[in-house]
């Protein structure tokens, strides 16, 4: 199972994730208990700091590691900016 | 007396409208209904229609409008979860896998997840238990946490949200994001392909009145805490109890306020929200007694049965039997449940009755006639399963069963092997004409056999209290597709009233219509 950073993808700062505990931004670590290999799942919530280096909205990526190798597994940069539906209905 | 004459003053009833519980059982109305109209409902005549003064354990499917004994149900699995086991939610995991999990509460023992693999069910170990409660409710949204799909499970009490995978494993599912460790919703929904979420835990505060939204197909993330929610404050302060969709609306419900939500074009302000014209006590009292079908949402509020349309109009549905509803328990009004069954057109409110500490009363709505009947029904729980291409309606009961529902002609309460009571009351039918004596020698039944069955028919007349039973009954119906029951009355009276009644093992009655000959002989004003 996997190590989950949400950590910010525009703010200004350098996040350490392989030593999350040493992370300048002093991240919230949840602890997620333990998969059936025994291995500790965590979440690691990073803290944004300051503006955004593109005066954008706020972007994350979420960033998975292995739990025990601590490889790199997966990164997403989801996206709460993409917009649906067309037309907005009202009353009639 | 000829029959002839007889013959030329019966008056046939066969359309049965449901139960009316507004009046009193000599003022129901006869040869009239109801229909919608843009000043509520009004009335128009409809000749050999008629409400019922007692719909118990009866109904009529899709636009039919006969007396028949309500369907029964059977246990998915012959062993209970545990002998105290209360199902708080269920929910099938559609084409993320086949698989069927129920949310169990064992008083004083646990509160987990339970995957319907094995007989009984078995506990799915991990993740974090929700607080233990038959009405710590368990939602669930089938939906993805950015990467795979899974069942997230939220619980009324806010407890850490749960997932189940499609390999039935399970986990904590932490919604977070920059400034939010942990978001703890009481309930949600999935719209506009993004997880909203309802009357929520921010990192330990209680924001009641908010609905978050997470990233566009990531459950688990909200980018920007501080802007991806809007805030529904009333005046009549009360929390928002009820998130669902309708086609590309969501509507928001408190008790008193609806309001609606839809998709726009902005990127950066996904949802406009306007409030519908509602009024006292017309919004959903229970995110788990609201539902779509039929192109509207139904919803159980604090004394009436409402819709709302694509139109944004809101629609009273059970005018007829408010007294039935402001006589429910008011301290469990909040525990509603709701299952429906679109082949039937029947949505099923299942409600604590007065003095019930348990939901143990369903009031069913036909959606197509608007008919409502009573059913003596305990379920805490709802889901659909599909089983081979069928899609079944699911209830969960308080004894750790839960149920193939509408099957089998056995089942009352939480046993699928009580047997059922369907038992009619008729109004005090004036037959014709008001204040005038008739001699009633026989009233007619026009049965439907469903196989051979037993009926029990009792009458009384005017405004005597007492039932009397007619020579002959119970009587036997049997036949292929028609049977006439004649029940000797030999009465002069103004008004009869019938009750039918079967109380029988696997016995099931289809009464299509009552006929009865009202010769009227004088005046009879005092």
């Amino acid at each position: 199972m996997a190590i989950l950073h949400v950590v910010p993808a525009n703010d200004q700062t350098t996040h350490d994730l392989e030593k999350a505990g040493t992370c300048a931004c002093q991240p919230t670590i949840v602890d997620e208990g333990k998969d059936s290999n025994g291995w500790v799942c965590q979440t690691v919530i990073h803290r944004f700091s300051g503006v955004t280096e593109d005066e954008q909205p706020m972007r994350v990526k979420k960033v998975t590691l292995d739990a025990k190798t601590g490889a790199l597994l997966t990164v997403e940069a989801p996206s709460s900016q993409q917009f649906y539906g067309a037309q907005v209905r009202s009353r009639r | 007396m000829s029959w002839n004459a007889y013959l030329k003053h019966l008056k046939w009833y066969s359309l049965f409208q449901g139960l009316w519980s507004e009046d009193s059982t000599g003022d129901i109305p006869q040869d009239q209904m109801l229909h919608q109209s843009m000043v509520g409902r009004g009335m128009r005549t409809v000749e050999g229609a008629s409400y019922l003064a007692q719909a118990n354990n009866i109904y009529a499917p899709g636009i039919s409008r006969i007396l028949r004994k309500r369907p029964g149900f059977s246990v998915v699995r012959s062993s209970a979860i545990n002998a105290s086991g209360v199902v708080t939610g269920m929910v099938h995991l559609g084409e993320i896998a086949d698989e069927f999990i129920l949310a169990v509460s064992i008083a004083g023992t646990s509160h987990g997840l339970y995957r319907d693999n094995a007989n009984p069910p078995g506990a799915i170990t991990g993740g974090t238990a929700f607080t233990i409660g038959a009405d710590n409710f368990v939602d669930s949204l089938l939906f993805t946490d950015g990467t795979n799909p899974m069942a997230i499970f939220l619980s009324r009490l806010r407890n850490l949200p749960q997932s189940v995978n499609a390999s039935a494993t399970r986990a904590n599912f932490t919604i977070a994001g920059p400034g939010l460790n942990s978001l703890q919703p009481g309930f949600g929904e999935i719209f506009a392909q993004r997880a909203l979420y309802g009357d929520v835990d921010f990192d330990g505060t209680v924001y009641d009145d908010r609905v978050y939204w997470s990233d566009i197909r990531d459950g688990n993330l909200i980018s920007d805490p501080t802007t991806q929610f809007l805030s529904f404050e009333t005046r009549l302060k009360d929390k928002v109890r009820a998130i669902r969709k309708l086609s590309d609306i969501c509507m928001i419900g408190k008790l008193n306020n609806i309001f609606t939500m839809v998709p726009t074009p902005e990127a950066t302000v996904p949802f406009m929200v306007q409030e519908e014209p509602g009024g006292k006590n017309k919004g959903p009292i229970s995110q788990q007694a609201v539902l779509e079908i039929d192109q509207q949402l139904f919803w159980i509020g604090q004394s009436n049965l409402h819709s709302l349309g694509a139109d944004f109009t809101i629609r009273d549905w059970a005018d007829a039997i408010q007294p039935t509803i402001r006589g429910l328990n008011d301290s469990r009004r909040d525990f509603a449940v709701a299952g429906v069954d679109p082949d039937r057109s029947l949505i099923l409110f299942t409600v604590s009755d007065a003095g019930q500490t348990t939901n143990s009363l369903t009031i069913g709505l036909n959606v197509k006639t608007g008919a409502l009947y009573l059913w003596t029904t305990r379920r805490n729980a709802y889901a659909h399963r599909e089983v081979s291409g069928q899609i079944r309606l699911i209830g969960g009961g308080y004894t750790g069963f839960f149920y193939n529902e509408l099957t089998g002609t056995a089942g009352d309460l939480d046993d699928a092997t009580a047997v059922i009571d369907a038992d009619v009351i008729t109004p005090r039918y004036w037959v014709g004409s008001y204040g005038v004596s008739k001699k009633i020698p026989f009233v007619l039944l026009k049965m439907d056999p469903i196989a051979s069955e037993t009926l029990t028919v009792q009458w009384r007349a005017d405004d005597s209290t007492t039932w009397l039973d007619p020579e002959g009954s119970p009587y036997n119906v049997s036949g292929t597709d028609d049977d006439l029951v004649l029940v000797p009355i030999g009465t002069m009276a103004e008004r009869i009233q019938l009750r039918l009644r079967n109380n029988t093992a696997d016995a099931v009655y289809n009464c299509k219509a009552i006929g009865i000959p009202g010769l009227p002989l004088q005046l009879s004003i005092n």
